[in-house]
């Protein structure tokens, strides 16, 4: 029963993160004639990273919009997308990776592809405690320092983050140009660098699952930040609680979920609610528990 | 079955919900200084730094 119950929840939740692909990159000119949409839905931010040149794209990616405007001449601070963060932040905390995030969902994809049997997908890297650090550097160095104070003559600073790293928006630009031979010409050694960090992103993402939301992904690092004070949380009935590990176990991000439920590392994937055969996660906008449902017989989960 | 997992008693966190409040004033006080439009000029051109073009 929780098997099925476990598959249900996965299904879903795909569904969902390939609706929230879709309708964020639904204008379809765009791929097939190698050019972006440029209507006013473009001043909107979406919760994901979601590249504004995607042919498809409707909306901006907040990462993306946060260094346009820090590295405009006479802007300092982003009351617009540092809102924009906030209040998702603030509303769900990462829920945003784990079920609204193109890009995610892509890692999500790629993780299912089938590896040789001798093959052993990787729960964590060493020193996976350090290494998850490197978001928050790349936040604050690439898409805040940078763009705000390496300006140039008349004062304009770049997207350091989108130039140098974010594989989403080399995947932009690969369906792009793929409809664009004028671009395709253009296209030098900085392409070839991204494309080369693009690649090692694809191929960690089957071995190790989302290697660049765990160490690379700015705004997962922000959404992260809300996880403990979010009004979407999770919550450990104590009385139903075994510390069984099972949640960990399920956890493809490898978190003690009954230690730790609102973990900033956490995407709120939910696989530890359907997997725990106690019911002793809950999940909701309000926290207060004080009717713990214990239903769930404890043989009753997914081996 | 998954709804039985759901809150629903409890008071909502104080918190959160005035980060919320404060996001939500932030984005219109950036609307009103004119970022959305710095993101709109931004987002419709095609971004070359985010392809890889420079």
């Amino acid at each position: 029963m929780a098997r099925n119950r476990f598959g249900q929840h996965d299904r879903r939740r795909t569904l969902v993160q390939f609706l929230t692909a879709i309708i964020s990159n639904a204008y379809i000119v765009g791929f097939l004639e190698g050019r972006i949409y440029q209507g006013d839905a473009k001043a909107f931010c979406v919760p994901g990273l979601n590249c504004y040149a995607c042919p498809g794209a409707l909306g901006s990616c907040p990462i993306g919009s946060l260094q346009a405007v820090l590295g405009s001449r006479d802007k300092s601070f982003s009351f617009y997308v540092g809102g924009f963060l906030v209040a998702v932040g603030a509303t769900m905390g990462r829920f945003a990776c784990g079920w609204l995030c193109p890009f995610g969902w892509f890692q999500d994809l790629l993780h299912r592809i089938p590896i040789p049997k001798r093959w052993n997908r990787l729960r964590r890297l060493p020193g996976e405690k350090y290494l998850s650090l490197t978001r928050y550097a790349v936040l604050v160095v690439l898409v805040i320092l940078l763009p705000l104070y390496v300006v140039d003559i008349i004062g304009q600073g770049s997207p350091w983050f989108c130039t140098w790293v974010c594989p989403s928006g080399t995947l932009s630009g690969l369906l792009l140009l793929a409809g664009n031979p004028g671009l395709r010409s253009v296209a030098g050694w900085l392409f070839a660098w991204k494309n080369l960090i693009l690649a090692i992103t694809v191929l960690s993402s089957i071995i190790i699952y989302r290697p660049f939301c765990r160490y690379v992904c700015p705004l997962g690092a922000i959404y992260g930040l809300f996880n403990p004070v979010s009004l979407y949380r999770f919550e450990i009935v104590e009385k139903a609680c075994t510390s069984c590990g099972i949640c960990q176990q399920v956890c493809k991000l490898d978190i003690p979920v009954f230690q730790k439920p609102n973990s900033s590392a956490c995407i709120r994937c939910g696989d530890c609610i359907a997997a725990c055969p106690h019911t002793a996660i809950l999940h909701g906008f309000k926290t207060k528990v004080t009717t713990p449902d214990v239903s769930q017989s404890a043989s009753d989960y997914p081996s | 079955m998954e709804k039985r997992n759901r809150i629903h008693i409890g008071p909502t966190r104080l918190i959160p919900l005035l980060l919320v409040i404060a996001g939500a004033i932030a984005i219109i006080v950036g609307v009103l200084q004119g970022e959305a439009l710095i993101v709109l000029k931004k987002a419709t051109l095609i971004c070359l730094e985010c392809i890889g073009l420079g």
